[in-house]
Protein backbone atom coordinates (compact mmCIF):
# COMPACT_ATOMS: atom_id res chain seq x y z
CA UNK A 1 0.00 0.00 0.00
CA UNK A 2 1.87 3.41 -0.89
CA UNK A 3 1.03 6.14 1.81
CA UNK A 4 -0.91 8.90 0.77
CA UNK A 5 1.05 12.01 2.53
CA UNK A 6 0.02 15.26 4.14
CA UNK A 7 2.37 18.17 2.97
CA UNK A 8 3.00 21.00 4.75
CA UNK A 9 4.47 24.14 3.34
CA UNK A 10 4.03 26.85 6.24
CA UNK A 11 5.72 29.44 7.08
CA UNK A 12 4.43 32.18 9.07
CA UNK A 13 5.69 34.73 11.66
CA UNK A 14 3.77 34.42 14.83
CA UNK A 15 4.63 35.82 18.20
CA UNK A 16 8.37 36.77 18.46
CA UNK A 17 9.05 33.83 16.29
CA UNK A 18 9.02 32.04 12.71
CA UNK A 19 6.67 29.10 12.32
CA UNK A 20 8.41 27.46 9.74
CA UNK A 21 7.38 23.92 8.58
CA UNK A 22 8.09 22.21 5.36
CA UNK A 23 7.10 18.41 5.72
CA UNK A 24 5.28 15.58 4.27
CA UNK A 25 3.60 13.77 7.11
CA UNK A 26 2.54 9.78 5.67
CA UNK A 27 -0.81 9.09 6.87
CA UNK A 28 -0.85 6.10 8.66
CA UNK A 29 -0.93 5.01 11.89
CA UNK A 30 -0.01 7.73 14.67
CA UNK A 31 2.90 10.52 13.91
CA UNK A 32 3.94 12.32 17.20
CA UNK A 33 4.54 15.91 17.50
CA UNK A 34 7.16 16.55 20.31
CA UNK A 35 8.32 20.16 21.52
CA UNK A 36 8.60 22.34 24.30
CA UNK A 37 5.50 23.91 25.73
CA UNK A 38 4.89 27.31 23.70
CA UNK A 39 7.08 26.10 20.31
CA UNK A 40 3.95 26.23 17.75
CA UNK A 41 2.85 22.59 18.06
CA UNK A 42 -0.55 23.59 18.59
CA UNK A 43 -0.24 26.27 16.24
CA UNK A 44 0.02 23.86 13.81
CA UNK A 45 -2.74 21.68 14.25
CA UNK A 46 -4.67 24.73 14.27
CA UNK A 47 -3.52 25.85 10.57
CA UNK A 48 -4.01 21.93 9.50
CA UNK A 49 -7.37 21.83 10.55
CA UNK A 50 -8.29 25.43 8.96
CA UNK A 51 -9.36 26.98 12.73
CA UNK A 52 -6.76 29.39 11.95
CA UNK A 53 -6.54 30.91 8.66
CA UNK A 54 -2.58 31.71 7.98
CA UNK A 55 -2.22 33.87 4.37
CA UNK A 56 0.96 31.52 2.79
CA UNK A 57 0.43 28.52 3.99
CA UNK A 58 -0.22 25.64 1.68
CA UNK A 59 -1.56 22.30 2.67
CA UNK A 60 -2.58 19.37 0.60
CA UNK A 61 -4.07 15.79 1.69
CA UNK A 62 -2.97 13.49 -0.19
CA UNK A 63 -4.17 14.96 -3.67
CA UNK A 64 -7.12 17.28 -2.08
CA UNK A 65 -6.15 21.15 -1.70
CA UNK A 66 -7.08 22.17 1.53
CA UNK A 67 -5.13 25.41 1.01
CA UNK A 68 -3.25 27.15 -1.35
CA UNK A 69 -2.64 31.00 -2.50
CA UNK A 70 -6.27 31.23 -4.35
CA UNK A 71 -8.04 28.01 -2.26
CA UNK A 72 -9.19 27.88 1.50
CA UNK A 73 -11.68 24.94 2.43
CA UNK A 74 -13.13 25.70 5.50
CA UNK A 75 -12.59 23.25 8.67
CA UNK A 76 -16.31 21.98 8.74
CA UNK A 77 -15.69 20.52 5.14
CA UNK A 78 -12.07 19.07 5.55
CA UNK A 79 -13.10 16.31 7.93
CA UNK A 80 -10.79 16.46 11.03
CA UNK A 81 -11.60 14.76 13.85
CA UNK A 82 -10.04 17.38 16.56
CA UNK A 83 -9.39 16.26 20.20
CA UNK A 84 -8.56 19.36 22.14
CA UNK A 85 -6.92 19.47 25.19
CA UNK A 86 -10.27 21.18 27.36
CA UNK A 87 -12.27 18.31 26.10
CA UNK A 88 -14.93 20.96 24.58
CA UNK A 89 -17.73 18.58 25.18
CA UNK A 90 -21.03 20.31 24.53
CA UNK A 91 -22.77 20.32 27.60
CA UNK A 92 -26.62 21.04 26.39
CA UNK A 93 -25.88 17.08 24.91
CA UNK A 94 -25.53 14.07 26.96
CA UNK A 95 -22.64 11.16 25.92
CA UNK A 96 -24.80 9.93 22.66
CA UNK A 97 -25.48 13.31 21.29
CA UNK A 98 -22.19 14.17 21.99
CA UNK A 99 -21.18 11.22 20.12
CA UNK A 100 -23.13 11.86 17.08
CA UNK A 101 -23.25 15.05 16.62
CA UNK A 102 -20.23 15.01 13.84
CA UNK A 103 -21.42 11.51 13.13
CA UNK A 104 -24.75 12.68 11.63
CA UNK A 105 -23.33 15.51 9.68
CA UNK A 106 -20.60 13.45 8.29
CA UNK A 107 -23.01 10.99 7.43
CA UNK A 108 -20.62 8.24 8.80
CA UNK A 109 -21.81 5.16 8.33
CA UNK A 110 -23.75 3.41 11.35
CA UNK A 111 -21.50 1.13 12.01
CA UNK A 112 -19.02 3.42 13.17
CA UNK A 113 -20.87 4.61 16.28
CA UNK A 114 -20.49 0.55 17.57
CA UNK A 115 -16.70 0.26 17.33
CA UNK A 116 -16.26 3.49 18.91
CA UNK A 117 -18.63 2.96 21.37
CA UNK A 118 -16.52 -0.73 21.98
CA UNK A 119 -13.08 0.23 21.72
CA UNK A 120 -13.05 3.47 24.02
CA UNK A 121 -15.92 0.96 25.90
CA UNK A 122 -18.52 4.10 26.57
CA UNK A 123 -21.53 2.05 26.48
CA UNK A 124 -22.20 2.01 30.28
CA UNK A 125 -21.42 6.48 29.84
CA UNK A 126 -23.78 6.41 26.67
CA UNK A 127 -27.06 8.21 28.56
CA UNK A 128 -25.45 10.20 31.05
CA UNK A 129 -24.96 13.73 31.03
CA UNK A 130 -21.27 15.37 30.51
CA UNK A 131 -21.76 17.81 34.03
CA UNK A 132 -20.73 14.93 35.82
CA UNK A 133 -18.12 12.80 34.10
CA UNK A 134 -14.68 12.58 35.61
CA UNK A 135 -11.27 13.58 33.86
CA UNK A 136 -10.60 10.30 32.22
CA UNK A 137 -14.11 9.94 31.04
CA UNK A 138 -14.45 13.53 29.06
CA UNK A 139 -11.34 12.74 27.61
CA UNK A 140 -12.70 9.39 26.35
CA UNK A 141 -16.15 10.92 24.74
CA UNK A 142 -14.27 13.94 23.40
CA UNK A 143 -11.88 10.99 21.26
CA UNK A 144 -14.89 9.25 20.58
CA UNK A 145 -17.14 12.16 19.21
CA UNK A 146 -14.05 12.81 17.31
CA UNK A 147 -13.32 9.28 15.73
CA UNK A 148 -17.24 7.98 15.19
CA UNK A 149 -17.48 11.11 12.32
CA UNK A 150 -14.97 8.84 10.75
CA UNK A 151 -12.77 11.58 10.16
CA UNK A 152 -9.54 11.06 7.24
CA UNK A 153 -7.12 12.52 9.93
CA UNK A 154 -7.31 12.99 13.47
CA UNK A 155 -5.60 15.51 15.41
CA UNK A 156 -4.89 14.89 19.20
CA UNK A 157 -3.58 18.18 21.33
CA UNK A 158 -2.30 16.44 24.37
CA UNK A 159 -5.34 14.51 25.37
CA UNK A 160 -4.39 13.45 28.46
CA UNK A 161 -2.98 16.97 30.16
CA UNK A 162 -4.83 17.28 33.36
CA UNK A 163 -4.70 13.89 34.31
CA UNK A 164 -2.87 11.37 36.40
CA UNK A 165 -0.59 8.65 35.95
CA UNK A 166 -2.51 6.12 36.56
CA UNK A 167 -5.77 7.60 34.15
CA UNK A 168 -2.83 8.63 31.32
CA UNK A 169 -1.70 4.90 31.17
CA UNK A 170 -5.71 3.85 31.25
CA UNK A 171 -6.24 5.95 28.39
CA UNK A 172 -3.49 4.92 26.69
CA UNK A 173 -4.44 1.67 25.40
CA UNK A 174 -7.88 2.97 24.06
CA UNK A 175 -6.25 5.65 22.60
CA UNK A 176 -3.92 2.82 20.35
CA UNK A 177 -7.29 0.55 19.76
CA UNK A 178 -9.54 2.88 18.82
CA UNK A 179 -6.66 4.27 16.16
CA UNK A 180 -6.46 0.76 14.89
CA UNK A 181 -9.87 0.10 14.67
CA UNK A 182 -11.04 2.98 12.70
CA UNK A 183 -7.13 2.91 10.42
CA UNK A 184 -7.73 6.38 10.81
CA UNK A 185 -4.02 8.44 10.80
CA UNK A 186 -3.41 10.39 13.65
CA UNK A 187 -1.06 13.48 14.61
CA UNK A 188 -0.62 13.51 18.35
CA UNK A 189 0.92 16.25 20.74
CA UNK A 190 2.59 15.77 23.06
CA UNK A 191 5.89 16.73 25.36
CA UNK A 192 5.51 13.86 27.37
CA UNK A 193 7.87 11.57 25.83
CA UNK A 194 5.97 8.88 27.75
CA UNK A 195 3.06 9.08 26.13
CA UNK A 196 4.73 9.39 22.70
CA UNK A 197 7.03 6.50 23.06
CA UNK A 198 4.13 3.96 23.82
CA UNK A 199 2.07 5.28 21.07
CA UNK A 200 4.08 6.85 18.28
CA UNK A 201 5.09 5.24 14.69
CA UNK A 202 7.24 8.27 13.78
CA UNK A 203 8.34 11.71 15.62
CA UNK A 204 8.24 15.02 14.02
CA UNK A 205 10.19 17.66 16.67
CA UNK A 206 9.59 21.20 17.05
CA UNK A 207 11.75 23.11 18.12
CA UNK A 208 11.12 27.42 18.20
CA UNK A 209 8.94 27.56 15.54
CA UNK A 210 10.64 25.05 13.36
CA UNK A 211 9.09 21.52 12.38
CA UNK A 212 11.93 18.68 11.78
CA UNK A 213 10.73 15.84 9.10
CA UNK A 214 9.18 12.40 11.01
CA UNK A 215 11.59 9.98 11.66
CA UNK A 216 9.94 6.60 11.61
CA UNK A 217 10.32 4.84 15.21
CA UNK A 218 10.03 1.11 14.38
CA UNK A 219 9.39 0.31 17.83
CA UNK A 220 7.74 -2.92 15.97
CA UNK A 221 10.12 -5.17 15.93
CA UNK A 222 9.57 -8.69 13.46
CA UNK A 223 10.33 -12.31 15.21
CA UNK A 224 9.39 -15.74 14.59
CA UNK A 225 8.09 -17.47 17.51
CA UNK A 226 9.33 -20.89 17.84
CA UNK A 227 7.80 -24.06 19.50
CA UNK A 228 7.12 -23.57 23.34
CA UNK A 229 7.14 -19.75 23.11
CA UNK A 230 10.80 -19.28 22.20
CA UNK A 231 11.28 -15.66 20.29
CA UNK A 232 13.68 -15.32 17.95
CA UNK A 233 14.65 -11.99 16.53
CA UNK A 234 17.10 -11.44 13.65
CA UNK A 235 17.53 -15.18 13.93
CA UNK A 236 18.59 -14.99 17.15
CA UNK A 237 16.32 -17.03 19.84
CA UNK A 238 16.31 -13.63 22.51
CA UNK A 239 13.78 -15.27 25.23
CA UNK A 240 9.98 -17.01 25.87
CA UNK A 241 6.59 -15.91 25.40
CA UNK A 242 3.96 -17.52 26.79
CA UNK A 243 2.09 -17.67 23.46
CA UNK A 244 0.03 -20.96 22.22
CA UNK A 245 0.29 -20.03 18.09
CA UNK A 246 2.84 -22.30 16.43
CA UNK A 247 6.29 -20.81 14.63
CA UNK A 248 5.32 -18.08 12.65
CA UNK A 249 6.23 -14.49 12.25
CA UNK A 250 4.93 -11.81 14.39
CA UNK A 251 5.16 -8.25 14.65
CA UNK A 252 5.88 -6.95 17.98
CA UNK A 253 5.77 -3.63 19.76
CA UNK A 254 8.13 -3.14 22.30
CA UNK A 255 6.77 -1.05 24.96
CA UNK A 256 9.87 1.69 25.35
CA UNK A 257 9.39 2.23 29.04
CA UNK A 258 10.51 -1.06 29.67
CA UNK A 259 13.72 -1.13 28.07
CA UNK A 260 16.72 -1.66 29.89
CA UNK A 261 19.67 -0.87 28.84
CA UNK A 262 23.38 -3.29 29.29
CA UNK A 263 26.48 -2.88 27.94
CA UNK A 264 27.33 -6.44 27.91
CA UNK A 265 24.98 -9.86 27.20
CA UNK A 266 22.74 -10.52 29.89
CA UNK A 267 22.50 -13.94 29.40
CA UNK A 268 20.09 -15.76 31.22
CA UNK A 269 17.34 -13.20 32.39
CA UNK A 270 13.85 -12.48 33.06
CA UNK A 271 13.82 -10.09 30.01
CA UNK A 272 11.80 -11.33 27.73
CA UNK A 273 13.53 -10.04 24.63
CA UNK A 274 17.61 -9.24 24.82
CA UNK A 275 18.64 -7.50 21.59
CA UNK A 276 22.10 -6.49 20.56
CA UNK A 277 21.70 -3.20 19.10
CA UNK A 278 23.37 -0.57 17.49
CA UNK A 279 23.69 3.78 19.20
CA UNK A 280 23.11 5.42 16.00
CA UNK A 281 22.12 8.57 17.89
CA UNK A 282 23.09 9.74 20.89
CA UNK A 283 22.00 13.74 22.03
CA UNK A 284 20.81 15.74 24.46
CA UNK A 285 18.96 18.77 24.86
CA UNK A 286 19.94 21.54 27.06
CA UNK A 287 20.22 19.44 30.47
CA UNK A 288 17.68 17.21 29.94
CA UNK A 289 17.16 13.36 29.25
CA UNK A 290 19.62 11.77 26.40
CA UNK A 291 17.85 10.91 23.26
CA UNK A 292 18.84 7.51 21.99
CA UNK A 293 18.16 5.94 18.62
CA UNK A 294 18.99 2.33 18.62
CA UNK A 295 19.04 0.15 15.10
CA UNK A 296 19.17 -3.84 14.71
CA UNK A 297 18.96 -5.34 11.51
CA UNK A 298 16.09 -2.96 9.31
CA UNK A 299 14.65 -1.60 12.18
CA UNK A 300 15.30 1.28 15.00
CA UNK A 301 13.87 2.20 18.25
CA UNK A 302 13.85 5.72 19.97
CA UNK A 303 13.87 6.33 23.41
CA UNK A 304 15.45 8.60 25.84
CA UNK A 305 17.00 7.70 28.97
CA UNK A 306 18.22 9.73 31.95
CA UNK A 307 21.51 11.80 31.57
CA UNK A 308 23.05 9.87 35.04
CA UNK A 309 22.47 6.69 33.54
CA UNK A 310 24.10 7.23 29.93
CA UNK A 311 26.94 8.94 32.04
CA UNK A 312 27.77 6.25 34.10
CA UNK A 313 27.30 3.58 31.04
CA UNK A 314 29.66 5.52 29.20
CA UNK A 315 27.56 4.86 26.23
CA UNK A 316 28.37 6.60 23.21
CA UNK A 317 27.22 6.26 19.25
CA UNK A 318 28.44 3.44 17.92
CA UNK A 319 28.62 1.80 20.52
CA UNK A 320 27.41 -1.81 20.60
CA UNK A 321 25.23 -2.38 23.64
CA UNK A 322 22.28 -4.87 24.37
CA UNK A 323 18.24 -3.70 24.53
CA UNK A 324 16.49 -5.60 27.49
CA UNK A 325 12.19 -5.38 26.84
CA UNK A 326 10.23 -6.71 29.52
CA UNK A 327 7.11 -5.86 28.10
CA UNK A 328 5.63 -6.28 24.84
CA UNK A 329 3.13 -6.62 22.86
CA UNK A 330 2.66 -9.22 20.34
CA UNK A 331 0.77 -7.76 17.08
CA UNK A 332 -1.08 -9.87 14.63
CA UNK B 1 -63.88 53.01 34.51
CA UNK B 2 -62.74 49.71 32.96
CA UNK B 3 -58.77 48.85 32.98
CA UNK B 4 -59.17 46.23 30.62
CA UNK B 5 -58.03 47.61 27.41
CA UNK B 6 -55.33 49.19 29.07
CA UNK B 7 -54.21 45.99 30.13
CA UNK B 8 -54.98 44.26 26.98
CA UNK B 9 -52.57 46.84 25.40
CA UNK B 10 -49.90 46.92 27.35
CA UNK B 11 -49.49 43.02 27.00
CA UNK B 12 -49.84 43.00 23.28
CA UNK B 13 -47.15 46.20 23.38
CA UNK B 14 -44.75 43.98 25.24
CA UNK B 15 -45.15 40.55 23.50
CA UNK B 16 -44.74 42.31 20.25
CA UNK B 17 -41.70 44.05 21.81
CA UNK B 18 -39.85 41.11 22.84
CA UNK B 19 -40.92 39.10 19.38
CA UNK B 20 -38.98 42.16 17.43
CA UNK B 21 -36.41 42.32 19.69
CA UNK B 22 -35.01 38.80 19.88
CA UNK B 23 -35.19 39.22 15.89
CA UNK B 24 -33.32 42.06 16.70
CA UNK B 25 -31.12 41.76 19.88
CA UNK B 26 -29.54 37.85 18.83
CA UNK B 27 -27.91 39.18 15.85
CA UNK B 28 -26.66 42.57 17.17
CA UNK B 29 -25.84 40.40 20.99
CA UNK B 30 -24.06 37.99 18.71
CA UNK B 31 -21.84 40.14 16.76
CA UNK B 32 -20.77 42.04 20.02
CA UNK B 33 -19.57 39.10 21.92
CA UNK B 34 -17.58 38.02 18.91
CA UNK B 35 -16.27 41.36 17.23
CA UNK B 36 -13.10 43.06 18.02
CA UNK B 37 -14.14 45.90 16.21
CA UNK B 38 -12.89 49.25 17.25
CA UNK B 39 -16.40 50.27 17.09
CA UNK B 40 -17.72 47.64 19.35
CA UNK B 41 -17.79 50.11 23.01
CA UNK B 42 -19.51 52.88 20.73
CA UNK B 43 -22.51 50.74 19.92
CA UNK B 44 -22.57 49.21 23.09
CA UNK B 45 -23.24 52.19 24.42
CA UNK B 46 -25.76 53.88 22.38
CA UNK B 47 -27.39 50.04 22.80
CA UNK B 48 -26.98 50.78 26.51
CA UNK B 49 -28.58 54.82 26.24
CA UNK B 50 -31.72 53.92 27.35
CA UNK B 51 -30.88 52.56 30.81
CA UNK B 52 -29.31 55.93 31.63
CA UNK B 53 -31.41 58.21 29.64
CA UNK B 54 -34.31 59.97 31.02
CA UNK B 55 -37.55 58.21 29.10
CA UNK B 56 -38.43 61.50 27.92
CA UNK B 57 -35.27 62.91 26.67
CA UNK B 58 -35.91 59.40 24.65
CA UNK B 59 -39.24 59.92 23.96
CA UNK B 60 -38.94 63.35 23.10
CA UNK B 61 -35.99 62.79 20.26
CA UNK B 62 -38.00 59.88 19.06
CA UNK B 63 -41.04 62.15 18.90
CA UNK B 64 -39.20 64.71 16.55
CA UNK B 65 -37.76 61.43 14.28
CA UNK B 66 -41.76 60.54 14.04
CA UNK B 67 -42.75 63.77 12.77
CA UNK B 68 -44.38 63.24 9.69
CA UNK B 69 -42.45 66.41 8.10
CA UNK B 70 -38.92 64.07 9.29
CA UNK B 71 -37.13 61.79 7.13
CA UNK B 72 -38.17 58.28 8.98
CA UNK B 73 -42.27 60.12 10.47
CA UNK B 74 -42.78 60.99 6.51
CA UNK B 75 -41.32 57.67 5.06
CA UNK B 76 -44.05 55.57 7.79
CA UNK B 77 -46.65 58.06 6.72
CA UNK B 78 -46.08 57.10 2.87
CA UNK B 79 -46.31 53.60 3.23
CA UNK B 80 -49.01 53.03 5.71
CA UNK B 81 -50.85 56.05 5.16
CA UNK B 82 -50.64 56.35 9.11
CA UNK B 83 -48.59 59.13 11.23
CA UNK B 84 -46.31 57.17 13.36
CA UNK B 85 -46.60 59.40 16.29
CA UNK B 86 -49.83 58.87 18.40
CA UNK B 87 -49.92 54.96 17.40
CA UNK B 88 -49.74 51.71 17.97
CA UNK B 89 -46.61 51.13 16.07
CA UNK B 90 -44.93 54.33 17.35
CA UNK B 91 -45.29 53.25 20.41
CA UNK B 92 -44.00 49.62 19.35
CA UNK B 93 -40.77 51.54 17.66
CA UNK B 94 -40.25 53.08 21.09
CA UNK B 95 -40.53 50.18 23.39
CA UNK B 96 -38.34 48.28 21.09
CA UNK B 97 -35.39 51.01 21.35
CA UNK B 98 -36.12 51.51 25.18
CA UNK B 99 -36.06 47.84 25.95
CA UNK B 100 -33.23 47.20 23.69
CA UNK B 101 -30.52 47.01 26.80
CA UNK B 102 -32.66 44.57 28.61
CA UNK B 103 -32.23 42.08 25.81
CA UNK B 104 -28.90 42.34 24.13
CA UNK B 105 -27.02 42.47 27.23
CA UNK B 106 -28.04 38.85 28.94
CA UNK B 107 -27.48 37.80 25.33
CA UNK B 108 -24.46 39.32 25.13
CA UNK B 109 -23.17 37.65 28.30
CA UNK B 110 -24.88 34.15 27.09
CA UNK B 111 -23.06 33.91 23.97
CA UNK B 112 -19.81 34.96 25.84
CA UNK B 113 -19.96 32.68 28.04
CA UNK B 114 -20.44 30.06 25.22
CA UNK B 115 -16.76 30.39 24.47
CA UNK B 116 -15.02 29.81 21.29
CA UNK B 117 -13.89 26.41 22.30
CA UNK B 118 -17.04 24.27 21.61
CA UNK B 119 -17.65 26.17 18.71
CA UNK B 120 -14.18 25.60 16.92
CA UNK B 121 -14.97 22.10 17.93
CA UNK B 122 -18.22 22.24 16.45
CA UNK B 123 -16.66 23.24 13.40
CA UNK B 124 -14.46 20.81 12.85
CA UNK B 125 -16.89 18.23 13.56
CA UNK B 126 -18.72 19.58 9.98
CA UNK B 127 -21.25 22.09 10.95
CA UNK B 128 -21.36 25.65 9.14
CA UNK B 129 -21.79 28.51 10.65
CA UNK B 130 -25.71 28.67 10.45
CA UNK B 131 -25.80 25.40 12.22
CA UNK B 132 -23.45 25.76 14.79
CA UNK B 133 -25.59 28.71 15.70
CA UNK B 134 -28.84 26.39 16.06
CA UNK B 135 -27.66 23.21 17.24
CA UNK B 136 -24.85 24.69 19.56
CA UNK B 137 -24.78 28.72 20.65
CA UNK B 138 -28.84 28.97 21.04
CA UNK B 139 -29.14 25.75 23.56
CA UNK B 140 -26.04 26.69 25.93
CA UNK B 141 -27.86 30.50 25.87
CA UNK B 142 -31.04 28.87 26.86
CA UNK B 143 -31.46 30.64 29.78
CA UNK B 144 -29.52 34.47 28.28
CA UNK B 145 -32.79 34.16 25.93
CA UNK B 146 -34.72 33.61 28.76
CA UNK B 147 -33.31 36.41 30.86
CA UNK B 148 -33.78 38.36 27.97
CA UNK B 149 -37.55 37.75 26.73
CA UNK B 150 -38.35 38.15 30.67
CA UNK B 151 -36.83 41.48 31.12
CA UNK B 152 -37.54 43.16 28.04
CA UNK B 153 -41.28 41.82 28.87
CA UNK B 154 -41.16 43.36 31.77
CA UNK B 155 -39.40 46.51 31.28
CA UNK B 156 -41.92 47.35 28.48
CA UNK B 157 -44.43 46.67 30.70
CA UNK B 158 -43.42 49.13 33.25
CA UNK B 159 -42.46 52.02 30.88
CA UNK B 160 -43.91 55.37 31.21
CA UNK B 161 -42.15 58.29 29.93
CA UNK B 162 -41.32 57.45 26.35
CA UNK B 163 -44.89 55.76 26.14
CA UNK B 164 -46.36 59.59 27.61
CA UNK B 165 -44.19 61.36 25.02
CA UNK B 166 -44.54 59.17 22.27
CA UNK B 167 -48.02 57.56 22.07
CA UNK B 168 -50.07 60.82 24.28
CA UNK B 169 -52.76 59.07 26.19
CA UNK B 170 -55.54 57.82 23.82
CA UNK B 171 -57.32 54.93 25.53
CA UNK B 172 -57.58 51.61 23.48
CA UNK B 173 -55.01 52.71 21.48
CA UNK B 174 -51.80 53.91 23.20
CA UNK B 175 -52.85 54.46 26.59
CA UNK B 176 -51.19 51.59 28.94
CA UNK B 177 -51.04 49.88 32.43
CA UNK B 178 -48.52 52.42 33.49
CA UNK B 179 -50.25 55.53 32.35
CA UNK B 180 -53.84 54.33 33.32
CA UNK B 181 -52.45 54.54 36.71
CA UNK B 182 -51.08 58.34 35.95
CA UNK B 183 -54.53 59.51 34.66
CA UNK B 184 -56.53 57.01 37.66
CA UNK B 185 -54.27 59.13 40.17
CA UNK B 186 -55.03 62.34 38.56
CA UNK B 187 -58.66 61.56 38.24
CA UNK B 188 -58.58 60.07 41.95
CA UNK B 189 -59.85 56.97 41.57
CA UNK B 190 -57.43 55.68 44.03
CA UNK B 191 -58.86 52.09 43.96
CA UNK B 192 -58.12 51.56 40.03
CA UNK B 193 -54.63 52.93 40.75
CA UNK B 194 -54.39 50.80 43.61
CA UNK B 195 -55.46 47.39 41.97
CA UNK B 196 -53.12 48.07 38.67
CA UNK B 197 -50.48 48.94 40.64
CA UNK B 198 -50.64 46.42 42.81
CA UNK B 199 -50.81 44.16 39.76
CA UNK B 200 -47.82 45.02 38.39
CA UNK B 201 -45.63 44.98 41.31
CA UNK B 202 -46.32 41.63 42.08
CA UNK B 203 -45.44 41.18 38.63
CA UNK B 204 -42.30 42.41 38.31
CA UNK B 205 -41.25 41.10 41.76
CA UNK B 206 -42.05 37.49 40.41
CA UNK B 207 -40.41 38.16 37.09
CA UNK B 208 -37.17 39.22 38.80
CA UNK B 209 -37.45 36.18 41.17
CA UNK B 210 -37.52 34.56 38.10
CA UNK B 211 -34.47 35.87 36.66
CA UNK B 212 -32.19 35.64 40.16
CA UNK B 213 -33.31 32.37 40.09
CA UNK B 214 -32.38 31.45 36.49
CA UNK B 215 -28.74 33.40 37.43
CA UNK B 216 -28.19 31.56 40.66
CA UNK B 217 -28.46 27.97 39.03
CA UNK B 218 -25.70 28.87 36.18
CA UNK B 219 -23.69 30.02 38.88
CA UNK B 220 -23.74 26.58 40.55
CA UNK B 221 -23.31 24.73 37.47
Amino acid sequence: MSKTMLHLDISQQFGSHNLCAKVDVPLQGITALQGPSGSGKTLLLRIISGLEKQAGASIRFGDTVWQSQNKFVPPQARRIGYVFQDTRLFGHLDVAGNLGFGHRRAGAAPEILQVVTESLDLGPLLTRQIYGLSGGEKQRVALGRALAMQPQLLLLDEPLTGLDQARKSEILPYITAAVQATGCPAIYVSHERRETAILADRIMQMRGGKLSAPVECETTVLAVLGAGGALFVDGQKTGLVAAQNGARTHKIRINTDSVILSRDNPGQSSALLSLPVEITSLTRENAGDFDLVLAGQGWQIRLSKPAAVCLTMQLQAGQRIWLNVTQAQVLA
Amino acid sequence: MSVWPAIWLSVQLASFTVIILLIIATPLAWWLSRTSNRLRPLIEAIVALPLVLPATVLGFYLLVLMNPDRMLGAFWLRITGDTLAFSFSGLLLASVISSLPFAVQPLQTAFHSVGKGVIEVATTLGAGRLDVFRSVVIPLSKRGFLTAMVLSFAHTLGEFGVVLMVGGNIPGRTRTISIEVFNAVETLDYSTAHSLSAGLLVFSFCVLVFVYLLNGKRRQQ
